[in-house]
């Protein structure tokens, strides 16, 4: 599904991922862990294509695609999907208005047909109710008003509605509290699938407590300097980062 | 004598029942000129469009009333005159010739106000317009040119709503032409009356001028909602005064300006007494090498104590060679006054453009969806639900 | 009670303390502005040819021009036949040090709270002491010398240095650029000048004292600050007159240039006399001060407390043409009784990544009016330009008023500029939180005000804020009630 191999982002000519390696299999779900400042929102971005996150060397290999030559909807339209750690507020912009508009765009780009209304609305619904949100917050403006918590909801509720391949998530976990962590949680679970991946980007192992990852890496100073099963986060969370200090010269 | 006063003026005053009116505010402009850019009111709008222009009276087709998708009433006015039938108005709206002896009292001030002074010695045909009681339907004013005109036209309306009414109009400025229209709208809302009034204009390469005055009495209520789809040369003033307590107004619009289009918004609130309340807010987005002016001010006047304030101009640049001066202005002199204001100037955002398209949509759609949304957020207040509708599809159409 | 509190009180119970006049023989020109008052100012100060030439260019030019007629702003006729341009203590030479001064002069500026001799002198604070139209004398020249820093009178810099002032004189502030600007470019006396070399920090606080004593007079000082690469400089001026029924005429112009990385803080405390409660009186105030961020990453900050004059015009500026130089602007004006403050600042940006911002305060008491009147323009080359403003006004009283008028231009559209306002009066409800605390009324208007003001008093030197802040207690004595 993803292979990055060697990948070095630069941001204002500074680099910050310095040779990151990282494979991901189809219906996977990788967690990736680090301190502050390691580049775990940095690889959430290059992947997702924002400007200023330049690939200065590597590649990333989306279901044989080169990521670096496409344009982030176009990304989006192949399946990629980022669930950002600070949702971005669009006043004036209608958040079902908005969610349609996407996923039309995507089924464009895709060569299918428009979604029908009923059925998107039915879907939505759905996922609104899951992640126990008000319905009204789809007359509202993408994001705008929405406590920390509401807007991390609903970027669960966008994967949900554009059913990506590889879902990519930033931090969804912080600033959540324990309820509404469960209920992402179970949000992600839902949508696990043979034919769908994810890369949980986190700080704490918190919420991985309630998924099941198939892998856990260790990012520090943009590399991936230590990977393992469940146990590592685990291991992160009782001595802290600091461990890493000592043991990233052995690795 | 400058140019303009040569293009504009004929030594003939128009000989008709308001004929020293007419005089009076021929000497008036005579004595104070036209606005130049060393008019503080004009700093940004130059008249060169203007004085270029050579204005030919013409024999042409009249407009015919553009088609609007919600009933209504029609006053549709011509190049300044009265085109539709009156009669088939309802009883609660009446028609009459202005008042001279109120156009005698009228000061447009010095030069920055020249425009309302050459309405006054020019216009066609003075049109007051009586609302009493509640319409059951918008009543629509049409200010249309003929097909192919080419002159100026100097349309002149005061709408008034008696205490206690209630309407909704609806003003649609258009012309196809390459002439001046030069139009003075005089709003007067009784007491406890009120008025949502709607003003919609797009212009090609006609020079539009409007000023438009309003006077609130006690209690009343005037909400205007403006969409400008800009044009050669806009200049629209909107003055609104708050006379008695318990008056408030809500202003709203949203300007678009393209490529080689000039737009000037002048709006004035002046709260007169206390316990008066306002709110404005207006959006501009210039694409193109187009220019939009904004100059909101808000004056609080001695002793108008209790009385609140809020204004806010947005303002997105869409190219490089697009430009924007705006000035939010505030004059207070009273006490226990709230007032406020803001403003900015920026671009389209970066991360919430990066936001769309990591959904999915493309650079275009993306930014016409985030400048939709910025331009639609005024025109949402609007009351009549077919009117703001009517508004939303408008923008969707200019933008 | 900490020291704050007492310097306050004690403020508190003294009204216009500088309001004294020295009585000292003067050397004065005849009343009037003609070609040979200009020749003879020149005369006096034995300038170079090319000086008096530019003079007299000067101000022909100004015969062409008129006042500003802005809204809001009422200026009165000003009968410039009637000024006298120039005024100067009588003394034999110019005295070679300051042990040669006029005691009476010495003693004048001791009351004022800035002792020039050798054992009392402010630490850390050089000081030049303009009294009318000359400097008394400056204060640690020697050590300055020793760190290359020149600080010294105009007239001085005029002989001394006069490469460096014909090369910088007029190259921000040009003599065409406005009415009073014009008038001072031909008329002006003295100021100070400071020049600060390559990759230099000035050791100390520089600080001028402007002091109107002389009837009659104006006060037309030029201050001119060149910042070499790499340097940095704290300057402060302040400034007092004698309390007297008519108006006197002060315009200054103050031109700064910051080169590359050079760091300028220029810092102002103005209590020249307002008046009296009836408005008859005080200085008109009107200044052109502008800062050149000449080169890449230059830095400007203006600091301005404004309590006295009659009426005040001035907008000290930023012109950030280097790129990523940034302006800052940061004041406070207090009006109270029949004075006028109309002040703001413009921040040109013609640099890319050129940034700067605004902070301004404004409090109208009594009968006063008091406006913001501000500029700011990105120039279509600069990109990413940021511009920040913040605006506030404070009323306290029915019959004052508080204005803004924030002009903005942007011309490019990758340039993010925010502009906010608010005018609030001081609340009830706060004064009565204040008073059930245990404050008397003008304790808590106080107290509410210097709230309203921190942001722009922590920009000020330690010392200074401390004088502020009481000149704005002082400034606000009967305002409440």
């Amino acid at each position: 599904m993803l292979k990055i191999t060697n990948l070095h982002v630069a941001v204002d000519d500074k680099p910050i991922l310095k040779g990151l390696n990282l494979e991901v299999a189809a219906g996977e779900l990788h967690a990736i862990m680090g301190p502050n400042g390691s580049g775990k929102s940095t690889l959430g971005y290059a992947l997702a294509g924002r400007d200023g996150y330049e690939i200065t060397s590597g590649a990333v290999d989306f279901e044989g695609r080169d990521l670096a030559d496409m344009e982030p909807e176009e990304r989006a339209a192949a399946g990629l999907f980022l669930a950002f750690q600070y949702p971005v507020e669009i006043p004036g912009v209608n958040n079902a208005y908005f969610l349609r508009a996407a996923l039309n765009a995507q089924r464009a780009a895709r060569g299918e047909p428009e979604v029908d209304s009923m059925a998107f609305l039915k879907a939505v619904r759905e996922s609104l109710k899951a992640l126990k949100m008000d319905e009204s917050l789809l007359k509202r403006a993408v994001n705008e008003g929405f406590s920390g918590g509401e807007k991390k909801r609903n970027e669960i509720v966008q994967m949900a509605v554009l059913k990506p391949k590889l879902a990519i998530l930033d931090e969804t976990d912080s600033g959540l509290d324990i309820d509404a962590l469960k209920l992402v949680a179970e949000g992600i679970n839902r949508l696990r699938d043979p034919a769908r991946s994810f890369v949980v980007i986190t700080h704490y192992q918190r919420l991985l407590e309630y998924l099941e990852p198939d892998r856990v890496h260790v990012l520090s100073d943009g590399q991936i300097v230590e990977s393992g099963g469940r146990e590592l986060a685990e291991r992160l969370e009782s001595e802290g980062y600091a461990f890493l200090e000592s043991d990233a010269v052995e690795v | 004598m400058s140019v303009l006063a040569e293009n504009l003026l004929s030594d003939a005053v128009l000989a008709d029942s308001y004929g020293a009116v007419r005089k009076r505010a021929q000497a008036e402009l005579m004595r104070h000129g036209f606005p130049d850019i060393k008019t503080e009111a004009w700093k940004y709008t130059s008249l060169r469009a203007l004085e270029k222009r050579s204005l030919v009276p013409g024999e042409h087709q009249p407009a015919s009333p553009p088609p609007v998708p919600f009933d209504h009433h029609l006053l549709h006015i011509d190049a300044g005159r009265l085109l539709s039938d009156s009669s088939s108005l309802p009883s609660g709206i009446s028609i009459e010739p202005v008042d001279s002896n109120r156009l005698a009292g009228l000061d447009y001030g010095n030069r920055g106000g020249a425009f309302g002074w050459l309405n006054l010695a020019r216009f066609e045909q003075g049109l007051k317009v009586v609302i009493n009681g509640r319409l059951d339907q918008p009543l629509m004013l049409a200010l249309t040119t003929p097909d192919g005109h080419a002159d100026a036209c100097h349309p002149r309306i005061e709408i008034e709503l008696t205490a206690g009414s209630r309407a909704c109009l609806v003003q649609l400025d258009s012309s196809n032409g390459s002439g001046l229209v030069n139009a003075v709208i005089d709003l007067k809302v009784g007491e406890n009356a009120r008025l949502d009034h709607a003003l919609s204009r797009h212009n090609g390469d006609a020079i539009w001028i409007e000023r438009l005055d309003v006077a609130l009495a006690a209690g009343a209520d005037y909400r205007l909602v403006t969409l400008d789809g800009g044009g050669r040369l806009t200049r629209q003033d909107i003055n609104v005064a708050l006379n008695a307590s318990g008056a408030r107004c809500e202003v709203d619009g949203s300007v678009l300006i393209g490529a080689r289009q000039h737009v000037d918004f002048h709006t004035a609130i002046d709260h007169c007494v206390g316990g008066t309340n306002s709110r404005e807010r207006f959006r501009m987005l210039a694409d193109g090498n187009g220019v939009g002016v904004f100059n909101g001010r808000i004056h609080i006047h001695p002793g108008a104590d209790d009385s609140h304030s809020d204004l806010n101009t947005g303002n997105l640049l869409l190219s490089e060679q697009a430009r924007i001066n705006t000035k939010p202005e505030l004059e207070i002199h009273a006490e226990e006054v709230t007032a406020s204001h803001g403003a900015t100037v920026g671009q389209l955002d970066e991360q919430a453009l990066f936001y769309l398209r990591s959904r999915g949509l493309s650079a275009e759609a993306a930014a016409n969806l985030l400048k939709t949304g910025f331009a639609a957020a005024p025109l949402e207040t609007a009351v009549d639900d077919a009117v703001r509708q009517w508004l939303l599809a408008n923008l969707g159409d200019w933008l | 009670m900490n020291q704050t509190v007492e310097q306050v009180d004690r403020y508190i119970r003294q009204r216009y303390k500088a309001g004294f006049y020295t009585d000292i023989e003067s050397d004065r020109v005849p009343a009037g502005l003609n070609e040979e008052i200009i020749a003879m100012i020149s005369a006096k100060k034995e300038e170079p040819e090319w000086l008096l030439e530019w003079r007299l260019k000067a101000f022909h030019h100004w015969q062409t021009m008129v006042g500003p007629n802005w809204a809001m702003l009422k200026l009165p006729a000003i009968d410039f036949q009637k000024i006298h341009y120039y005024a100067a203590p009588k003394q034999q030479d110019r005295p070679k040090s300051l042990d040669e001064v006029d005691p009476k002069l010495l003693e004048t500026f001791d009351k004022l709270g800035v002792p020039l001799h050798e054992r009392a002198r402010l630490a850390g604070v050089a000081v030049d002491a303009v009294f009318d139209s000359v400097s008394v004398g400056t204060t640690f020249q020697k050590e300055l010398a020793e760190a290359g820093v020149i600080f010294c009178s105009f007239s001085e810099a005029v002989k001394d240095h006069p490469e460096l002032v014909r090369e910088y004189l007029g190259s921000v502030v040009p003599y065409t650029d406005n009415y009073f600007a014009a008038l001072n470019s031909a008329v002006f006396s003295d100021g100070s000048f400071v020049y600060i070399p390559e990759n230099t920090r000035c050791p100390m606080e520089l600080s001028t004292y402007f002091r109107i004593n002389a009837r009659d007079t104006g006060q037309f000082e030029r201050t001119l600050i060149i910042a070499e690469p790499g340097s940095e400089v704290s300057y402060l001026e302040g400034c007092t007159a004698p309390m007297r029924d008519e108006n006197q005429l002060h315009a200054a112009v103050v031109e700064l240039v910051a080169r590359k990385q050079a760091r300028i803080k220029y810092s102002t405390v103005q209590n020249w006399y307002p008046g009296d409660e009836n408005g008859k009186g005080g200085i008109y105030n009107f200044v052109t001060k502008r800062g050149d961020c000449r080169e890449d990453d230059a830095r400007i900050s203006w600091t301005q407390v404004e309590t006295g004059s009659a009426i005040t015009w001035k907008y000290p500026s930023c012109i950030l043409r280097g790129d990523r130089s940034a302006g800052e602007f940061y004041s406070v004006a207090l009006t109270h009784n029949h004075q006028q403050a109309d002040t703001g600042t413009k921040m040109i940006h013609l640099g890319k990544n050129t940034t700067s911002k605004i902070i301004s305060k404004g409090i109208s008491a009594g009968k006063s009016n008091n406006s913001y009147r501000g500029l700011v323009r990105v120039a279509r080359r600069a990109d990413n330009a940021r511009n920040y403003t913040q605006c506030d006004s404070l009323l306290i009283g029915k019959t004052c008023g508080a204005h803004t008028f924030p002009y903005i231009e942007s011309a490019n559209p990758t340039a993010t500029i925010e502009h906010e306002a608010t005018t609030s009066r001081v609340g009830e409800d706060q004064l009565f939180y204040c008073r059930s605390r245990g404050l008397d009324e003008e304790n808590a208007v106080a107290m509410i005000v210097d709230g309203f003001c921190k942001e722009v008093f922590k920009e000020l030197p330690m010392e200074f804020a401390v004088e502020a802040k009481a000149l704005l207690e002082i400034s606000l004595e009967g305002a409440v009630g």
